[in-house]
């Protein structure tokens, strides 16, 4: 699904990856978990397509496709999807259009009919019953006014209505509480299939609690250090990042 | 308290009073020049009292001035002209408050000029105007950097043929990122014979900003009065109540209190009056 | 997407083209002589002349203006060409016998002068340069009462009207601009909607500019009587070249007790070569609207997004009680574009009430300004103002003013004024792109939710082609 091989990355004149590598196969949950600073927010913007980054050497291939050459929105429609940690607020446009706008983008992409706003309605309810977002935040505009953990939720709900194949969690987990990251965890869940792989970025375990890994790796400096199983966060846990450090 | 006569002509402040400097008029004929440092990190709040002048202050970094400057003679046929400019240094900050009432006519032009980022400044001013009163108070902030806070708010009660104007200026240099900046102008017009002219206006160069304001001219808000009124308060004593606290809200930011209990009472009983 | 958003290849204003036709006109220059020339090729009655002439006397008196944020060089007014006429004088029976060339331009415009053609049923008055060429639904219009026809027209068949209300809104002492128009405008529209009367269709008028270095001096005039209604859009596009232009219109509209006149203006003159910012239009406009009447309203509702330089101030006298006036305004300048625009809500009448919604856009290297008063005199006893001004800025060059004047005489009267500053962020951008969204829809978008307030006054059909005309001209502007 996506290989990731010798990756350098520089932002600000400053180069935050290293050299990373990273192989993650079709159906597989990977965590990737690090101390503060060492490039995860990097990592899932480059892989968004972010303008601010740079990628001065290294390869990103998505799919057999090679993506770096794709803008944001392309790769967007070729399925990739990133929850944002901070999701931006949009006032004056309408979510329901938005979230209909996007899904209209991916079917004309898969040269399907658009939807019209009726038919778009009913799939939207049905979705957001499941986050549990109500009818009201709908109407308002993008994330204006939302609650961290509403936030969370409207990115849960575009990821069930664009179905991609690959799920980039950029810290969702943070700022929400305890209900908050159970809904987002069982939509998670729910939403794992064999042709759909996840990359959970976390700073803390709670989350992997609910959404168990297939393979866990730990960035520090730029790199990936070490690799392992998802007994590897409970060690982490204990003994803090230095441990794994070189 | 500490009392400095007006042939004072340079106020230096490098570390901080434990009371608020008073700086009175011998002669209120006469136009003086004042000019005020506050450095060192110093604080430093200073009161002016029915005076006429031109103030040039400067705040350094991580300094602070508060500056009240107040009339309430209720001499209608006074006439005062008073200008302020503040250039602030890095993190400084700078509150104005100019309380009136009866003041005749009254001219004030306060400037502040942000050389430095992460600096504060405050421009409040508050009238109570009655007979043939007339304000004009006329604010200006240029921020030259970003990442500074700016606001103003200037409110007026007018009773009888008075005229209330404000013009207020907010300028935003180009590159001057994350600037903060409100303005707001509130007029309550009692007489049909009094006027409320309002200008605020916005010079935009940067787009990282927020900047914003608003005017209001109106009356009274009916349903408030009525709330009053249904909770036993006789109808003049409810409007009194309800203008008083127009106008208090911006004294309660003074940081000294007994400046401020002295404030809140001479503009309860000045505007009682009118 | 790199850090400063790659070109998208801009698209070019495609109504730059020029007309291949044999037109008549005048040479340049600007005196008595030449006033009389245009009013004898019109065929004007002696008294129109003499207003003309009136007013250029007036007009001789006065200087130029300079006080909008919008710098721009004296102009020689003796450059101008102040009459051009495509060949075809004769005002033709039928739509078969306009000039091929003529309607072919109009087609390319968009603008339908068929009547098997109709857009919704909308009358169309085509101005070509000085003069008309075509007024389409004029008589289903007449069947119902509603004149509908050249000014040049309405002077000859009917003087009292154009006597008693040409001038009444917009003397021609009113400003340097008025002054001029007063005294060489050469065409424009003329509406005069009887009592009791609504306008079956919407009435348009569309202008187009084809010759170089000729000035553009519409007048146009609306008059509603009792309790009737009527809706105007007007529509104008130039050819590039690369010298400036000047528009100078005047738009005087009268409502009669219980009236309602509706005018919007989507405007998308040649705003001047994007990379020198050299020629475009010089958009200098007086528009004013008075509510003579009891319960009349006035609605002015503009999209402007072309001219070097737009200078308007589309007005309301709310001279009747409980008249009602109504400022919607989207003004969008990129570029090299200067705007400075608003409007003035005048309150005379009691109980009257005033809306004022404007956005700005700037983008580029551009200046936009919104100007405006709201005034309240003491015999205005319960007037209401809400005024909502804001600006939209993309990019760090370019400007944004507001400007508004407020005055109140009575104690009875209640207004609410505010102005906010919005950008268009990198973030919210990418948000968009990563839902699959590109950069034009996701800007469209925005700018639809920003515009959403003013969009929705205009006639339905002009509301489409707005949003795609505002996209249009903000490509590549985010960086």
């Amino acid at each position: 699904m996506l290989s990731i091989q010798n990756l350098h990355v520089k932002t600000e004149g400053k180069e935050i990856l290293k050299g990373l590598y990273l192989e993650l196969a079709p159906g597989k949950v990977h965590a990737i978990m690090g101390p503060n600073g060492s490039g995860k927010s990097t990592l899932s913007k480059v892989l968004a397509g972010h303008p601010d980054y740079e990628v001065t050497s290294g390869s990103i291939t998505f799919n057999g496709q090679d993506i770096l050459d794709m803008d944001a929105d392309e790769r967007a429609r070729h399925g990739i999807f990133m929850a944002f940690q901070y999701p931006v607020e949009i006032p004056g446009v309408n979510n329901a259009s938005f979230l209909r706008m996007s899904y209209n983008a991916k079917r004309k992409h898969l040269g399907l009919p658009e939807v019209d706003p009726f038919e778009f309605e009913l799939l939207l309810q049905e979705k957001a019953k499941l986050v549990k977002l109500g009818e009201g935040l709908l109407d308002r505009s993008v994330n204006d006014g939302f609650s961290g953990g509403e936030k969370k939720r409207n990115e849960i709900l575009q990821m069930m209505l664009l179905e991609p194949h690959l799920v980039i969690l950029d810290e969702t987990d943070s700022g929400l509480d305890i209900d908050a990251l159970r809904i987002v965890a069982e939509s998670v869940n729910q939403f794992r299939a064999p042709d759909r792989s996840f990359l959970v970025i976390t700073h803390y375990q709670r989350l992997l609690d609910y959404i168990v890994p297939d393979v866990v790796h730990v960035l520090a400096d730029g790199e990936i250090v070490k690799t392992g199983d998802r007994f590897l966060v409970h060690e982490l846990e204990e003994r803090g990042y230095d441990w794994v450090r070189k | 308290m500490t009392v400095t006569a007006l042939t004072t002509k340079h106020i230096e402040v490098t570390s901080t009073p434990d009371d608020p400097i008073y700086i009175v008029s011998n002669d209120m004929s006469l136009c003086q020049d004042i000019v005020i440092d506050v450095r060192d990190t110093a604080s430093a709040i200073l009161i002016l009292d029915s005076c006429q002048c031109n103030v040039t202050i400067s705040i350094e970094d991580r300094s602070s001035c508060e500056l009240i400057v107040y009339n309430f003679d209720n001499n209608s046929s006074r006439s005062t002209d008073m200008a302020f400019k503040a250039t602030l240094g890095e993190s400084s900050q700078f509150k104005f408050l100019q309380a009136s009432c009866g003041a005749g006519i009254s001219k004030s032009d306060v400037q502040v000029v942000f050389t430095k980022p992460h600096a504060l400044s405050e421009l409040r001013a508050v009238s109570i105007l009655d007979g043939n009163d007339s304000v004009f108070v006329k604010t200006h902030m240029t921020h030259l950097v970003g990442e500074c806070q700016g606001r103003q708010i200037v409110k007026s009660i007018l009773n009888g043929n008075s005229v209330s104007e404000f013009n207020g200026g907010v300028y935003v240099a180009k590159g001057a990122d994350l600037t903060d900046s409100s303005q707001s102008n509130e007029n309550l017009l009692l007489s049909d014979n009094a006027r409320a002219i309002s200008q605020p206006q916005l010079e935009i160069h940067a787009d990282d900003i927020k900047a914003a304001h608003g005017a209001n001219v109106g009356q009274l808000d009916e349903r408030h009065v009525f709330y009053l009124m249904s909770r036993g308060i006789p109808k003049r004593e409810a409007e009194l109540f309800l203008l008083q606290g127009f106008i208090l809200e911006l004294i309660d930011t003074v940081s000294n209190d007994s400046v401020k209990a002295y404030l809140k009472n001479r503009l309860v009983v000045s505007g009682a009056s009118s | 997407m790199s850090k400063d958003i790659q070109a998208i290849a801009s698209k070019p204003y495609e109504y730059g083209f020029v007309t291949p036709i044999e037109s008549e006109t005048v040479a340049k220059g600007l005196n008595e002589d030449v006033i009389k020339l245009i009013s004898a090729k019109k065929n004007e009655p002696q008294w129109m002349l003499d207003y003309r002439l009136k007013a250029y006397r007036h007009w001789l008196t006065m200087t130029e203006p300079h006080w909008a944020k919008a710098e721009y060089p004296a102009i020689d007014y003796q450059d101008i060409h102040y009459y051009s006429a495509p060949k075809q004088t004769e005002k033709k029976a039928s739509m078969d016998e306009v000039d091929p060339e003529l309607k072919r331009t109009f087609e390319k415009l968009g603008i339908p002068l068929f009547e098997q053609k109709k857009l919704a049923g909308v009358a169309v008055d085509a101005i070509f340069d000085s003069v008309s060429v075509a007024t389409t639904f004029k008589g289903k219009l007449l069947e119902a009462g509603v004149v509908f026809c050249p000014l040049s027209e309405a002077i000859e068949k009917y003087p009292d009207l154009v006597k008693t209300y040409l001038g009444s809104v917009v003397p021609h002492t009113d400003n340097f601009y008025a002054a001029l128009n007063s005294a060489v405008f050469t065409e424009g529209s003329f509406v005069y909607v009887p009592k009791d009367t609504i306008c079956p269709m919407e009435l348009s008028t569309y202008f187009r500019i084809n010759t170089q270095d000729t000035g553009q001096f519409e007048r146009t005039l609306i008059i509603c009587e009792e309790n009737s209604e009527v809706s105007y859009l007007e529509g104008c596009t130039a050819p590039m070249f690369d010298t400036n232009q000047l528009h100078a219109a005047v738009v005087e509209l009268v409502a009669l007790d219980s009236a309602t006149i509706k005018y919007s203006t989507v405007q998308n003159w040649y705003a001047g070569d994007p990379e020198t910012g050299k020629g475009g239009i010089y958009n200098f406009v007086t528009k004013r609207g008075k509510c003579l009447g009891k319960k009349s309203k006035i609605s002015w509702t503009q999209i402007e997004t072309g001219s070097a330089i737009t200078w308007k101030y589309p007005s309301c006298v709310l001279i009747g009680d409980e008249s009602i006036g109504e400022f919607y305004s989207v003004a969008l300048t990129n570029h090299f574009q200067k705007a400075d625009t608003g409007t003035k809500m005048i309150h005379i009448g009691k109980n009257t009430k005033s809306t004022i919604v404007s956005k700005g856009i700037s983008a580029g290297k551009s200046e936009n300004t919104y100007r405006g008063i709201v005034q309240m005199n003491r015999s205005a006893k319960g007037a209401e103002n809400f005024t909502q001004c804001d600006s939209m800025l993309i990019g760090k060059q370019a400007v944004a003013n507001t400007l508004p004047y407020i005055d109140v005489r009575n104690a009875s009267s209640t207004l609410g004024h505010e102005a906010t500053t919005v950008k268009v962020s990198q973030d919210q951008l990418f948000y968009f792109a990563q839902r699959g969204i590109a950069m034009e829809e996701a800007l469209q978008t925005m700018i639809n939710g920003f515009c959403a307030d003013v969009f929705k006054e205009l006639p339905t059909e002009f509301a489409v082609e707005a949003t795609q005309l505002l996209s249009l001209k903000l490509e590549n502007s985010v960086g």
